[in-house]
């Protein structure tokens, strides 16, 4: 088809150099004919002679017929789509990315001197509502996160929760949006000892979490991935960076130590560790 | 031709997946520039009635002291952290409080801020964990503490720009906010080797004997702004070569054993309200036939006598200065004295056990009767190895010898007897629990824990693993011969006495055996207490 197109543009090139006065006809009439011999009038002086036959409608840009037997014959155009939710018809997105999380408290001294400490996020949102520019999405996330550097001695965070996010479209590749969770996050404790007869020191604490934050999508225009035959077209990478803050209770953890069986044993409690608190997150979203 | 669109609902989701896969993350790879907050060395704790102090060199908590309350079950843990780390420890007497010494800190910048340089402290520990802390004068590396608990010595400077040959006397019952006195040791550059403590009870002053090749030092306790007495101990020659061993206390007088001289030097206190001290000191020499090994005080007042072993075994009268040769010992270099009976004389008397190191005999013989019982007999007694240390059990009257093989020798002082034991392995470490009713030795050797009756001549094994690796090791002073003891017990006195396991650990942990039945169920185990409170 390419091919064609570039061989329909060529005559379409030498053509308008011999025909530079002549009028282009009509794309849709037929290619002219060559005209009919004439016959001379009769004498009866009551005879007409017939007009001469009009030339056959040629293509405007293609004078040899077997040519155009070849070209793409045009079509009405199809009727318009439906219209959909989300954009280009997108409504799943998938993130993927890494945030901050600050909580300034001396207990987390013990694992770093930083106030703030890293963690991974994941989420999947389908949008169930549109409005204009306004779009609502359902999804649930994840984020898992590390105290400490030693997995021999550190504390796991892990909170999924279902989430809300309303976003509006300032434009094709500016997506403002607002953000609301709850679920549940889950605080493990392990220490392992480095000796022959070493025991293990393990606790976990779980309890409801909540969080909100505003955020911002810059992300590729419609259609940018779309190929020839239409695929992809509604694919868009996104980056996302959203602040807010986590609710959570602070985690009651103790050093309990693993048994044996031999003795009774008994351990010890930490105290409280604070599991909330204000973050910051940067996302990679793929909307399809 | 318009070309036909396709279906969004067409579009390959595979490729999406795979796309979402390899989304890198934006990970904060810097470290966190905390140093590993676990213990590195653990430290046997001191054992107060009902309950353990440890000092941790790092705990996780931050914690210098953790204190163990074993008076609640489960136990419970009170960590606590001082000023700047301990540098030195102690306990008063036997069950008393721990008393520890913190290292004080050099004054340093802190951006534009300068931060004075903190002082040492002494910090007495109690067992639900409260902290009386005193402030010395300045920043001290040792402490020493007198047998009875009261006075306590901060030695060994540190820091820079500091006067080597300072120490700080404290009285640890007079109020906290009473200071130290400091006191310079006026001699030349040497340090000193070591401290003796006059008893509480049977001589004359509170007194301090410093130790310092070649001569030693006074100082009266009660009055320590009154400086110290040197003494030398040669009147005459190089006596710097003459190295302080041992310091008796008799009365009013001292006697100083010292390596490489056949005299004991005796130190008398006269009594001189003109002296600025309040007393002058005499000195004097005993002299003995030949080198001394060890000496022994004998009998009190008028009948005081200096038991000397010097190859023989002499009798020294430090009223008129005679040495009188009273037994035969070439081979003995250590004396144990004691009081009590002998088999066939029912009277209590002074007696002496005799022995040496590597020697696999040990000998008996009477001290009393004064320099007329000459000729006397030393009775032999075969144990059948080797001895590399005798432990001396003098309330019990008896003795353990101990040998390089799995084997312990209860040596019984009256009758004169000797109960060997052949053990789990070689002995780490041991402990004497005595109550009102029977004496037990606990024994640690090898993996097993042992019982020993002394007086029923029982052994019995205590069903619990021991700890792999012994919190520490520590010298044994008075066990000469063994160089070093791995500590494994403590006796915990208290409501309940309990005898302590003690392991290696990181995170603290302690087994504690109930001492009247000691079975696997009735044990209890404490573990993480260096964890407690980490989040505080």
């Amino acid at each position: 088809m390419s091919t064609r197109l570039a061989i329909a543009l060529l005559g379409l090139a030498v053509t308008s150099i011999a025909r530079a006065d002549a009028p282009p006809p009509s794309a849709t009439e037929p290619a002219p004919a060559e005209p009919a011999a004439v016959e001379p009038a009769s004498s009866s002086p009551d005879v007409t002679p017939p007009a001469p036959a009009l030339p056959l409608p040629t293509h405007p840009t293609v004078p040899n017929a077997a040519v155009q037997r070849r070209l793409p014959v045009e079509r009405d155009p199809a009727p318009p789509r439906p219209r959909r939710h989300g954009d280009a018809g997108a409504p799943f997105a998938l993130g993927i990315g890494a945030g901050l999380m600050w909580r300034n408290e001396p207990a987390h001294r013990v694992f770093t001197d930083r106030a703030h400490t890293p963690g991974l996020e994941v989420f999947a949102r389908h949008d169930v509502w549109a409005r204009s520019r306004t779009i609502l999405a359902a999804g649930a996330s994840l984020r898992s996160e590390q105290l400490g550097d030693d997995d021999r001695f550190a504390v796991h965070h892990h909170a999924v929760q279902a989430e809300l996010a309303a976003r509006y479209g300032v434009s094709s590749w500016l997506w403002p949006e607002l953000r609301a969770g709850v679920g549940v996050v889950t605080s493990r404790f392990r220490m392992t000892e480095e000796r022959a007869d070493a025991l293990d020191y393990r606790d976990r604490d779980t309890h409801v979490v909540g969080s909100v934050g505003a955020g911002v999508t810059l992300r590729t225009p419609t259609r940018l991935f779309e190929t020839p035959r239409g695929r992809l077209a509604s694919l868009s990478l996104g980056l996302l960076l959203d602040g807010g803050y986590t609710f959570a209770k602070d985690a009651k953890l103790s050093a309990n130590p693993s048994s044996d069986g031999e003795v009774a044993r008994s351990g010890f409690a930490l105290g409280d560790l604070k599991r909330g608190g204000a973050y910051f997150r940067t996302m990679l979203v793929l909307r399809f | 031709m318009k070309y036909t669109r396709l279906s969004p609902r067409r579009t390959s989701l595979r490729a999406l997946v795979s796309l979402a896969a390899l989304c890198a993350l934006a990970c904060d790879d810097t470290s966190s520039g905390s140093s590993d907050p676990r213990v590195r060395e653990a430290s046997p704790p001191i054992a107060l009635t009902d309950g353990l102090v440890y000092t941790p060199t790092a705990a996780p908590s931050g914690a210098d002291v953790v204190t163990l309350d074993l008076t609640v079950d489960p136990p419970r843990a009170v960590p606590r952290a001082l000023e700047t780390p301990v540098a030195a420890r102690a306990q008063r007497g036997e069950i008393g409080d721990a008393v520890l010494l913190t290292a004080g800190a050099e004054a340093r910048d802190e951006g534009k801020r300068r931060v004075p340089a903190v002082p040492s402290q002494l910090v007495v520990v109690g067992r639900t964990g409260e902290l009386v802390a005193r402030t010395l004068s300045g920043r001290y590396g040792a402490l020493t503490l007198s047998t009875d608990g009261r006075f306590a010595l901060a030695h060994t400077p540190t820091g820079s720009l500091v006067l080597q040959n300072a120490i700080e006397v404290v009285d640890l019952d007079a109020p906290p906010t009473q200071p130290g006195k400091v006191v310079t040791l006026q001699l030349d550059g040497r340090a000193p080797s070591g401290f003796v403590f006059s008893p509480k009870d049977g001589f004359s002053r509170r007194m301090v004997v410093i130790l310092f090749a070649g001569s030693v030092m006074l100082l009266d306790l009660e009055r320590p702004e009154n400086g110290p007495i040197a003494v030398p101990l040669a009147t005459s020659g190089d006596g710097r070569g003459l190295i302080p061993q041992r310091v008796l206390f008799a009365g009013e007088r001292m006697f100083v054993q010292s390596s490489g001289t056949s005299s004991v030097l005796v130190l008398e206190l006269l009594a001189a309200a003109d002296q600025r001290h309040g007393f002058r000191v005499v000195p004097s020499l005993l002299g003995a036939s030949a080198g001394l090994r060890d000496v022994a005080l004998v009998g009190s007042g008028a009948s005081l006598r200096i038991a000397a072993l010097t190859g023989q075994l002499e009798l020294l009268d430090p009223q008129s200065g005679s040495s009188t040769v009273i037994a035969a010992t070439p081979s003995a270099t250590t004396l144990l004295p004691f009081e009590g009976t002998a088999p066939g004389d029912p009277v209590s008397a002074p007696r002496a056990l005799v022995f040496a190191f590597g020697v696999s005999s040990v000998g008996f013989v009477e001290l009393g009767g004064g320099e007329g019982w000459t000729g006397r007999n030393v009775e032999t007694v075969e144990l059948g190895e080797p001895v590399i240390a005798m432990l001396p059990l003098l309330a019990h009257k008896r003795a353990l010898g101990l040998h390089a093989s799995s084997r312990l020798s209860v040596i019984d002082l009256q009758a004169r007897t000797v109960d060997p034991y052949r053990l789990a392995g070689p002995l780490a470490d041991w402990l004497i629990d005595d109550d009102a009713t029977r004496t037990r030795l606990w024994v640690a050797s090898g993996d097993k824990l042992g019982i020993l009756d002394l007086a029923a001549k029982t052994a019995t094994e205590v069903p619990i693993t021991l700890p792999i690796s012994p919190t520490g090791q520590v010298p044994v002073s008075f066990e000469r011969g063994v160089a070093q003891r791995a500590v494994v017990l403590r006796l915990v006195p208290g409501a309940r006495r309990r005898v302590a396991l003690l392991h290696a650990s990181e995170a603290g942990r302690v087994t504690l055996i109930d001492a009247e039945t000691p079975t696997r169920e009735s044990a209890r185990e404490p573990a993480g207490f260096f964890l407690a409170g980490l989040f505080d």
